[in-house]
Order: C-alpha cells, then structure tokens, then sequence
C-alpha cells in the first residue's frame, strides 16, 4: 500500500468531515432560510458524509504508531507564520468519531423534535456550524487554532441556547452561558501567552513533549497549567463557574443533549485529554484539578437530589460526570477519563433525548407531572431511558460501569484516600438521583385524584392523534441506536484502550485492578439504585426523598448552595457598585470625555476637510501646483 | 563702435530682443483686462520663445513651436473667445485675494524653479550627435517609437469621439 | 513569433474596431451590443490568461513583457469583464450614446495594459493620455448632462493639470540625462540622486501616475467625478483605472527610485496626507458614490506605504492590494449599482433595509467593507497586513502607526454604510431587489473570492511575489 496515497486520502476525509458542517451552514443561511425541508436534509447529508469520514479515518488508523500531523501555513510575511491544520492521533479521532455520531443522530432526532418551528433552517443552519466548531476543535494542533474554535463553540452553543430568543428566560441563559465561560476563557488565553511566550509556539505536539516542561521553571509551568484549567472549568462547567449548565435548559432539548454530551461541555475534558501530558508535569495543577472535580461531582449530585425538573437533573448529572472525568484525568489515569467521555456521550446524549421525547409529548418538565400524564405509557423512550439511568448509575453491564470502574482504579492508586471515599460516595448519590426520576415517571402515585388521571389517559390520546407515528419513530430509532452503544461500549473497553495507548503518553500507568473496588462499586450503585426504590418506586413510597425530609438541607440543594445568590451579591454589590460606579465615573468623565472629544473632533476634522474639497476648480489647481512646490522645496532641506 | 557691427554683437542684441518679447508677452497675457489683448500677449511670448529655440539651433522645434503653440493653440483659444462670453460685457472685478494667491502661488514656483537651477550641477549639453533633420525624425517615428506614434492615432480618435460628444451637449444646450 | 507577445493589446485593439464599427451602424441594439461586450471582454481575460507567462520586449526595449506586465494584464482584463458584466442596463448614460461606452472602454483597457508594459517614458505618457481621454469622456456620457460635463470637465482639467506637470517632470529629466528609456535611467539615475534637477524631474514625472490613482494632492478631482459618473464608469475608474496606476506606480519607482532618502520622504508624506484627507473627509459624506471616492484617496495612502518601502515584500504587497482593491471595489461597486439600479446617484442612508431587500447583496457589501476595512479573514486584510510588515521591515514604524489610526477612522464609515444596509428601516417600503441569475452568481463568487483569498492568499501572494522579483 501506497503511503502518500493513504495520508492524502486521510487527509481528504480530515478535511471532508470538519468542513461539509460549515458548508451546510452557509448554505442554508445563505440560500435555503425559506426552506425547511432543503435546510434540514443538507445540514443532514452534510452530517452523515462526515459521520462516514470521521468513521473511515477511525478505522484507517486503528492501528497507527504515531500522531499524524497535517500542517499548512497561513499567511507568512516575513518571519511570522500561523501554522493551521489536523493533528489526528487517537485521542482526536476517537473524539471525531463520538461528536460525528452523536451529531449525526440529533440531527435525526431533530427532524422530529422541531418539526412545525418556524425556526427549522436557523436551527439547522446553528447546529451545522456548532459541529463544524466543535469537529475542527477535535482536529486542532495547535492550541491556536484550537482556542479559535473553543470560542466558535461558545459562540454557537450561546445562538442555539437562546435559539428561542422570544422567551426572555432563553436569551438571559444564552447571555449567562456565554458569558460565564467567557470568564473561564480569559484565563485560558493567559494562559496560551504564557505557553507562547516561553515556547515560542502553540503546537499540541510540542507542549505535550517534555520539551516544555524543561523550558519553564514548574512555577510558571503550573501557573500555566492553573490558567488552562480556568478555561476547562468555564468550559465543562465545573467549581466555580458551573451555574450557567442548568439554566442552559432553556434551548431545545435536541441541543442540550448535544451540549451535554459531546460538544460544548465536552470540550473542556477534551482539551484537558489533549494536554494530558503537560498537565501531568505539573502535580500542583493535578492535584488543584482532582480538588474542583471532586467538589464540581459532590455539589452537583447534591443538587441533582432535589431538583423536579427533568433536565435539570441531567444536567447536573452531567457536571458530577464531568467532575469524574476530571477526577480521573487528574488521577493520571488518561484512559479512565478518555473512556468515561467516550461512554458518557452516548448515555447523556440518550438520557436527554428520551426526556426530549417525554416534554415533548407531554409538554412539561415536572418529574412528577410528567408521571401523572403517562410517562410510562411511551415505552421505548423509557426503556432507553432505565437504560442510560442505569449506564449512569453504573450498573453492570452497562458501559458507565466499566468506565467509572476505570477511574474508580485511578483514583485508588492515589496515595491519599480521600478522594476515592469521595467518589465512591459520589457514585452511590449519582445512583440514587438517576433512578429518583425514573421511580417517579414510571410509578406515579395518583396523589391528586382521580380527575388527575382522567386527563392523563387524555393527554396521551391526543398524543397519538396529535403526533403523527413517523415524527415519534424519528426521535425513537436515534434511540434504539444510542441505547445499543450504551450496552456495548462496556465490552469495548479493552481495544480501545489498546487504541489509546498505543500513541504512549506519559503517566498512563498499569492499574491494579483491586477486586474489592469493583464489589464496594456494585453494591454502591445497587444500594442507590435501592434506596431511590424504597423512597420512589415502592408500593406504598411516599416518592419524597430523604433529603426533602431535611429542610435545611433541602432549600441548600435547591438553592445550588446559594452559588447564584453568591453571584448576585457580588455582581451587584462588589461589582456594580463598588468597582463599576468607580469605573463608570472614570468613563463618563475621562474615559467617554475624551472619546467624545477625539471623536468629534474627527468627524468635525472630515467635514472641515470635505468642505475644503467643494471649492472651486482653480483653488483645486492652485492648492496641487502649491503642493508640488512645496515638496519640491523639501529637497533642499 | 565695432562692437555694433561685429556678428556676435547682433547675436547678443537678438538675444535680448527675444528675450524682452517673451517676458513683455508674458506680462501683456496676464495684466490687460480685455482677453483679445491677452491672447496676442500669449502670442507674442511664445514666439519670443519661438525665438529663443532659433537661438539654440534648433530650426525644427522652432517652427513646430511656431506652428504647433502660436499657429494653432492661440487660434483655437480665439475661436473660444469668440464662441464664449460676448466682449461688450462687462468684465468682472478683479478680486485682491486672488490675485494675492496666484502671485504667491508663482512666487514660491519662481523660487523652486530657481533653486533647482542653483542646486544642480549642469553638465554641459553633448554635442549634437549625428543627423536630427525631418528625415531622422520620420525615420525615428516609424522606427523605434512606432508604438507611440500608433497610439497618438487612437488618443486622437478618441479626442474626435469626445469632440463630438461634447459637441452635441452643447448644441442641445442651445437649443 | 514576436508578435504574439503583444496577443491581448492586439485583441483590445479589435475589440475597439470591432464597436467602432458598430457604432456605426446607427441602430441601437442594447442586449446584442451588451452580449458581445461581454463575450469579447471574457475572451480578452482568456487572450490575457494564455499569454501569462509570455517574456520579452517589443519595439526596440522599449516595451516590456514579463510577469509583471502580464500579471497585471490579466487583472485589467478580469477587471473590464467584471465592469462590462453591471453594464446590462446603462440607465446611467445617455441612452444615444451607450455604443460609445463600449467604444471607449476597450481602448482605455488597451491603454491601460500598454501603460503598465512601457519602459519608456513617452509611451507612458501617451497612453496615459489615451485612457485619460476615454474616461474624460466616458465621465461626461452621464444621463444628467450638466453634471456629467461637469464631472468631465472638473476631471479634465485636474488630469490636464497633471499632465502638465508630468510632461515638465520628463523634459528635466531628459535635459539632464539625455534620456527617457527606463531602463537606460535606471542605470544613469543611481549616480544622480543628489541632482536637485532629477529628483525633483523624477517627482513631476511621477505625478501623472499620483493623479491616477488619486494621491493627495491629485485628489481632488475623484468626488466630484465619481458623483458624477454613471456608476458602471466610475466603477471602471474605481478599479481597472487604480489598479493601472499602482502598476506602473511600482514599477517606475521600483527601477528609478531606488536609494534616495528624499524620495521615501515625500512618498511617506504623500501617503499621509492622502490616508488621512481620504478618510476623514469620507466621514462626511452623504453620498455613496463621493464616499467611495474619498476611501479610494485613503486606500492609494496605504498602497503608496508598501511602494515606498522600497523592497520586495513591500512592491509585492503593493501588488496584491492592487488585486485585493480589484475585487473589493468592484463587490460595492455591483451592490450600488443593483441597488440604485435607475442609475441615480444614492445616498448612504438609501442602503436601509438592503439585507431585507436582498440577502445576499447584503452579505456581499458587508463583506466588501469588512474587506476594505482590513478586518481578517478578508483579503483587505491581507493585502493590509503584507503591505505593513514591509514597511515595518524598513523601520517605517511612525508612518504604519499613522495608517493604524487610519484603518480605524475609515473603520467608522464603513460601518456607517453596513448600518445602513442591516440595521436602518427603509423610510417607504421597498419592493426585493431582483436578481438575474449570473449576477447573483458573480456576487456569490466575490464573496467567495474575497473571504477565501483571505484565508489562503498562498497561490495569491507567491503570484505577487514572483510579479514583484522580476522588477528589481
């Protein structure tokens, strides 16, 4: 086999599957806006071309020996040069691969979710290039290239979150999105000076070398690594910047599967993946990251206890999940991390479609309500639904279960117990709240009488009239597809890791593989899946749960620990009125005097000139012949 | 008075004679107030610089200054004359900024003119190498600026297309 | 075969016949005429596209063909397609005289791609003259006669004025060397630098070419000529005409102004001025058509830093913002005349409701003016960013800082003008815009075109690069 042949035909697909997104988007803002169907099936057979792409490069390069790196430069002028292209090693592909997916079954999905919106080119047009954003994030090599795209995925994850812009609450979570992990970016960037500053480019393969480790005394080397991880935590919405997730709800379900699951949030692990090995120089960093992610899991499960909303509960499972991600990376056990996003994308994204299909039909968020109308009565989103509860619990066989264990092993060899108590205490409660919805959904407790009932059954008529069955079977066989990789990916674990490791990255260690950790996993899991039984799905359950019972607690939980309380307070008192009225006054007197002055004074200037301009034909001549002189003149000086 | 009679005498006198047509044209085509008068000023000056050239040996750009500048320039300029503003109305004043602007305007020229002239170091013209009559010019035209002397036709044919051009403008005008 | 190396002066020249004759036939057929304009103009950009790498000289040495030329050949002609391409509908001109559009618009390409082939002065000075006299008159064809004279006759009288000066430049220069071929100073000039007589010559020579592409203090006449002139010519003037005279710019200055202090100095101050009159009286214009004039004299300001820097990366940059001003130009050019497609002039404010009215010349002006506002990933920028890396190369840092602040002031009118376009309600309601087919096509290509050469100005900038080497 011919090998420029294959690297140009590698090259072709990398290049094929990051940029159809894009072309779609343009397209259809460009062209199609008026038409739905047209957008929609673009943005569609744009997706599945670089799903095949994304799957080929995958099995082209199961078996690869070192990172392929396509490099092309941009714009070089004397000796500054911006080197962009495609790093594809395992971690990128495997990543490629999960975002194309999942992508590509939302799309699906969405055909039936948000047919009849007004809105359906815009929607496509958005998804098409938060995709193209995230994929070509994926492939990024250099951190450049890749920050350009980190802020492209904030950016279309802010359009899509407020796509319902009429609702305020929707444009408020755009902006709040936006604009927390835009704090978390300023550090990111701060950081990537500083790694420019000392290395004198940005490219992944070369901070991830030990090259750089050298170059930097660990000081500013962690100081670096610190300010990295401030953009993971906006980004992945970890400790302290994670209240934006929940109130990202706001957007179309579709979307907040696809930020939970594989792109927006994702992205943060991911970077921190990509830059395992430069984190890894530094134990500081490592052990910072180990602290926020255990935090980022213990609050958010904590949370997720009392919340009635539906996807608010996923959503914090998805920053606790993170948060184990994270743990797991910080752990130094790479694959552990690497494998948990692998599997969390497939059950989040399918925990939040099914939900999908149940507000969708039922037209509420409330756990409780979404019991009372007949949740029960749709089976196969509910049967995926138990499915990815359970991935998520970890419960055996499920593919959560294999990749928790992983970072569960991780997290043993560390020398300090606390944080493997920690999480082993964190995945008892993620079993609890995962099932608590469930519980409630399936086994409603006719609390409210019979009338309740009545116009459940109702509901869930009008559903089959109203509904056609080909809008129901478009969001239902993405489904049956994700919930077949959540029961599989499990058994996957061995050759991918193999595939992981096989680029050999630093720090990945041989893990021990502890029996008793498995046993105390399952009986943990088993036990939350248990007690949320005893409070939620038995007979003669009373479904409030034990933290309800305490109310103290209780309003903690539901309060997000006062977290946006504590914002609040201090944007309003620290920040507006103690810095900004500082600033403010600085602004109007100074800062806006002065800008006035300029710009007046310019386009004061301009008219003066253009009024020059309007005289008559011989001053025009006169003031060229002067000129001319003049100039002549300056040679004698 | 040998001096009045001798060859390089009369050269002088001539000089000067030129000379003087050229600066007193130059200074009737500016002062009068009726523009007939300015014309022939314009005239006169240019054939003293006719003149001049005469005094440099060069007979074929003196003629062509003659035919070219004061044969035909200063005849259209007439027929302008003639075509514009009728005489017997009354000339507009002649305002001190303007006139105050152009002397200044001259003036800094006058000095520029002068200092290039005092700044550099002339060489002295080469000897006239070889043969610059009609024949050589002809030869010259259809040899080595052919290029040039092909394009002033199409300059020219455009310069008819906008004679024409303008020419309807003004007929409709007037009408 | 010498001759095929003056293949697409040739084919100018019988396109002009060719509407000579034409216009003869007295009866005005607006569709044939515009038919045949167009294909003659698309086979003249594939004349110029096959002589491209064609070498030599002509005429005793005195016209040049190299990559320079023919690189630039092939702009004018892409450029005389692309205007002829809006001139569909001449609602602009004086509907007896729209033969004559054609007639004078391919002998003033010819006479554009002979200028930037001459290596002789007087064949630069005639046919300098030729395309100034072409558009002299081209300006005055408008539909409104009293402004088109007048336009044509302010126009006129500003190049006469030049011309002067140029014609006196070249008689110092040729008293004190002897000589006009270019290539023959360019070996004389070098010693002389300090001869207050050349340099100064040099500088008159050159203002020919500082009118043509509107440098302080030969602006003056493009505000009112651009007002004036229907929009398809001043569209011509915007671009085929500006891209001439940065061609023949760089390429006198690249073989004569070499080593002299002076002459960077008055470059330097010339670029100043321009940049900062062009902008700031742009910022007052009302009318679309003198603020596009106006951004034009700033532009020139920028193209004069790269000249100036008198180095290859900087004669290379100059090139490519002649392409990049090419393209740019024209997409505003085609939004205006689509827009004010009854060929009255339009004010800025006339914009308002354009992205309802049409979408896609809505994205089309916007990124146009992102484009000539320098801002990345736009071919403006590029063209920006090539040109001041050269001059900061050469130390000129003042003179870019100057430049900076002017990209911000034009920054202010252009977004002016997207403003208009995107944000402001029309006062009463506008039907849509229709488009035919090709020219949503051509628009859709120019944006394209603008944003990918941006991106990859790879193949674009090695063009200019090579272009510029075959100068020195």
């Amino acid at each position: 086999m011919a090998v420029p042949w294959v690297s140009d035909l590698t090259l072709l697909a990398a290049i094929l599957a990051t940029l159809l997104p894009l072309c779609s988007f343009l397209v259809v803002m460009l062209f199609t806006r008026s038409h739905p169907r047209i957008s929609a099936g673009l943005s569609i057979g744009a997706m599945s071309v670089s799903l095949l792409c994304a799957l080929f490069l995958l099995n082209e390069h199961w078996h690869m020996e070192k990172p392929l790196e396509y490099a092309g430069r941009w714009l070089v002028s004397g000796s500054i040069e911006i080197p962009f292209g495609f790093l594809l090693d395992p971690v990128s592909l495997l990543m490629l691969a999960v975002v194309a997916v999942i992508g590509f079954l939302i799309q699906i999905y969405s055909l039936g979710y948000m047919a009849g919106d007004p809105g359906i080119s815009r929607y496509y047009a958005f998804m098409s290039l938060f995709l193209w954003a995230m994929m070509s994030l994926v492939v990024a090599p250099t951190l450049f290239q890749l920050y350009i795209f980190w802020e492209l995925v904030g950016l279309s994850s802010y359009l899509l979150i407020g796509f319902w812009y009429e609702k305020f609450s929707a444009s408020q979570a755009g902006k709040k999105a936006f604009i927390m992990t835009r704090a978390g970016d300023v550090a990111m960037f701060l950081g990537m000076l500083l790694i420019l500053l000392h290395l004198g480019n940005l490219s992944i393969l070369e901070i991830d070398s030990p090259a750089l480790a050298a170059r930097m005394s660990p000081r500013l080397l962690t100081l670096s690594a610190l300010l990295i991880f401030g953009g993971i935590i906006g980004k992945s919405a970890q400790f302290p910047l994670m209240t934006w997730l929940p109130d990202a709800m706001q957007g179309p379900t579709p979307v907040s599967a696809l930020l939970h699951s594989s792109t927006m949030v994702a992205a943060g692990v991911y970077l921190f993946e990509r830059l395992f090995p430069f984190f890894f120089f530094s134990p500081d960093a490592m052990t910072f990251g180990l602290f926020i992610g255990t935090l980022s899991m213990l609050l958010a499960s904590t949370m997720a206890l009392v919340t009635r909303d539906i996807k608010e509960i996923w959503a914090y499972s998805t920053i606790s999940q993170l948060g184990y991600m994270i743990m797991g990376l910080d752990a130094g056990a790479f694959f552990s991390g690497a494998f948990h996003l692998t599997t969390h994308a497939a059950f989040k994204a399918l925990l939040f479609l099914c939900s999908g299909v149940l507000i969708h039909t039922f037209e509420t968020n409330d756990i409780y309500e979404l019991g009372r109308k007949g949740g029960r009565s749709l089976k196969v989103p509910m049967a995926c639904c138990c499915i990815a509860a359970g991935a998520l619990a970890g419960l055996p066989p499920l593919s959560g279960f294999f990749s928790k264990g992983l970072i569960l092993e991780g997290l043993a060899d560390l020398s300090n117990p606390v944080w493997l108590i920690a999480a082993l205490f964190g995945a008892f409660l993620t079993a609890y709240y995962a099932f608590r919805p469930i519980f409630i959904i399936l086994f409603p407790r006719e609390a409210s009488g019979e009338p309740e009932v009545h116009s459940a059954t109702s509901t869930s008529k009008d559903h089959s009239a109203g509904h056609s069955s080909s809008h129901y079977w478009l969001m239902g066989w993405p489904l049956i597809l994700l919930a077949g990789a959540t029961l599989c990916l499990g058994f996957l674990k061995a050759p991918l890791e193999h595939f992981m490791g096989q680029t050999a990255l630093p720090g990945v260690k041989g893990i021990g593989h502890p029996v008793w950790l498995l046993y105390t996993e399952i009986i943990l899991a088993v036990g939350g899946v248990g007690l949320a039984w005893m409070e939620f799905g038995r007979r003669c359950a009373q479904q409030v749960g034990f933290v309800e019972k305490i109310p103290a607690l209780h309003r903690l939980f539901a309060e997000r620990w006062y977290l946006d309380h504590f914002y609040g307070w201090f944007v309003d008192r620290v920040i507006d009125r103690g810095v900004s009225a500082l600033f403010t006054q600085n602004d109007h007197r100074v800062i806006d005097g002065s800008i006035d002055g300029i710009s007046r004074g310019t386009v004061e200037t301009g008219r003066l000139i253009s009024h020059m301009h309007l005289g008559m034909v011989q001053y025009r001549l006169l003031a060229m012949f002067v000129v001319m002189v003049l100039l002549a003149f300056y040679f004698f000086f | 008075m040998s001096f009045l009679i001798g060859t390089e005498a009369i050269a002088h006198v001539a000089f000067w004679i030129v000379v003087g047509l050229t600066f007193g044209g130059a200074v009737i085509a500016v002062f009068p107030r009726n523009i007939i008068y300015n014309v022939l000023g314009l005239v006169m000056a240019l054939s003293g610089v006719a003149g001049l050239y005469l005094y440099l040996g060069s007979f074929f750009i003196a003629l062509m200054q003659l035919l070219i500048y004061v044969g035909a320039i200063c005849i259209s300029i007439v027929f302008a004359i003639m075509l514009s503003r009728p005489l017997h109305l009354e000339v507009p004043k002649r305002s001190v900024p303007k006139v105050a602007m152009a002397a200044g305007a001259s003036a800094i020229f006058f000095a520029a003119v002068v200092g290039v002239i005092f700044k550099s170091n002339w060489v002295p013209a080469p000897e006239q190498s070889g043969d610059w009559s009609v024949v050589t010019i002809g030869h010259l035209l259809l040899t080595r600026y052919d290029l040039v002397f092909e394009v002033i036709s199409l300059v020219l044919l455009v310069a008819i297309i906008g004679a024409i051009v303008t020419a309807g403008y003004s007929r409709r005008f007037s009408s | 075969m010498k001759w095929m190396l003056f293949s697409p002066e040739i084919f100018y020249l019988l396109a002009a016949l060719c509407f000579l004759l034409l216009s003869m036939t007295g009866r005005l057929h607006r569709r044939r005429d515009h038919h045949i304009a167009l294909a003659l103009a698309v086979a003249g950009v594939a004349v110029c596209v096959a002589s491209l790498q064609l070498e030599g000289s002509l005429f005793s040495e005195t016209y040049k063909i190299d990559l320079f030329s023919q690189v630039f050949k092939l702009l004018l002609s892409v450029g005389l397609a692309l205007v002829v391409g809006i001139c569909s509908e001449l609602r602009g001109i004086q509907e007896r005289y729209e033969h004559e559009v054609y007639l004078l618009l391919f002998p003033c390409t010819l006479a554009t791609m002979l200028l930037v082939s001459s290596i002789h002065w007087l064949g630069v000075y005639v046919s300098l003259e030729l395309s100034s006299y072409s558009l002299y008159i081209l300006v005055a064809l408008r539909k409104d006669w009293t402004q088109g004279i007048e336009a044509g006759l302010k126009y006129f009288l500003v190049g006469v004025f030049a011309s002067a000066m140029m014609l006196f430049g070249m008689v110092i220069l040729y008293g004190t060397t002897g000589t006009l071929d270019v290539k023959q100073l360019a070996q004389i000039l070098p010693g002389l630098m300090s001869h207050a007589a050349v340099v100064v010559g040099l500088l008159l020579a050159l203002s020919g070419f500082f009118f043509k592409l509107a440098v302080f203090p030969f602006h003056f006449w493009a505000a009112d000529v651009y007002q004036g002139a229907a929009h398809q010519i001043a569209a011509y003037i915007a671009t085929v005409s500006k891209v001439a005279a940065i061609a023949v710019l760089v390429r006198m200055v690249a073989m004569l102004g070499g080593s002299s202090d002076y002459f960077v100095h008055v470059l330097a101050v010339l670029s100043v001025v321009s940049m900062t009159v062009g902008n700031l009286a742009a910022i007052a214009q009302k009318d679309l058509k003198r603020l596009l004039a106006y951004s034009t004299v700033a532009h020139a300001g920028y193209v004069l830093i790269g000249i100036l820097s008198m180095n290859p990366g900087g004669y290379a940059g100059a090139i490519f913002y002649a392409m990049a001003i090419l393209v740019m130009k024209f997409t505003v050019f085609l939004v205006l005349v689509k827009v004010a497609w009854d060929g009255t002039n339009l004010e800025v404010d006339g914009l308002a409701g354009l992205h309802r009215r049409s979408p896609l010349l809505a994205m089309a002006l916007m990124v146009a003016l992102f484009s000539l506002a320098g801002l990345p990933p736009t071919v403006g920028f590029t063209g920006k960013f090539l040109i001041f890396t050269a001059a900061m190369e050469r130390g000129h840092f003042a003179l870019v800082l100057i430049a900076m602040i002017n990209v911000v002031i034009s920054l202010y009118y252009y977004l002016l003008m997207l403003r208009a376009a995107y944000l402001l309600e029309p006062q009463e309601q506008c039907s849509p815009l229709s488009l035919s087919a090709p020219i949503k096509l051509l628009a859709g290509a120019l944006v394209v075109v603008m944003v990918a050469a941006g991106i990859f100005p790879r193949y674009l900038m090695d063009l200019a690069r090579n272009a510029a080497q075959g100068l020195m």
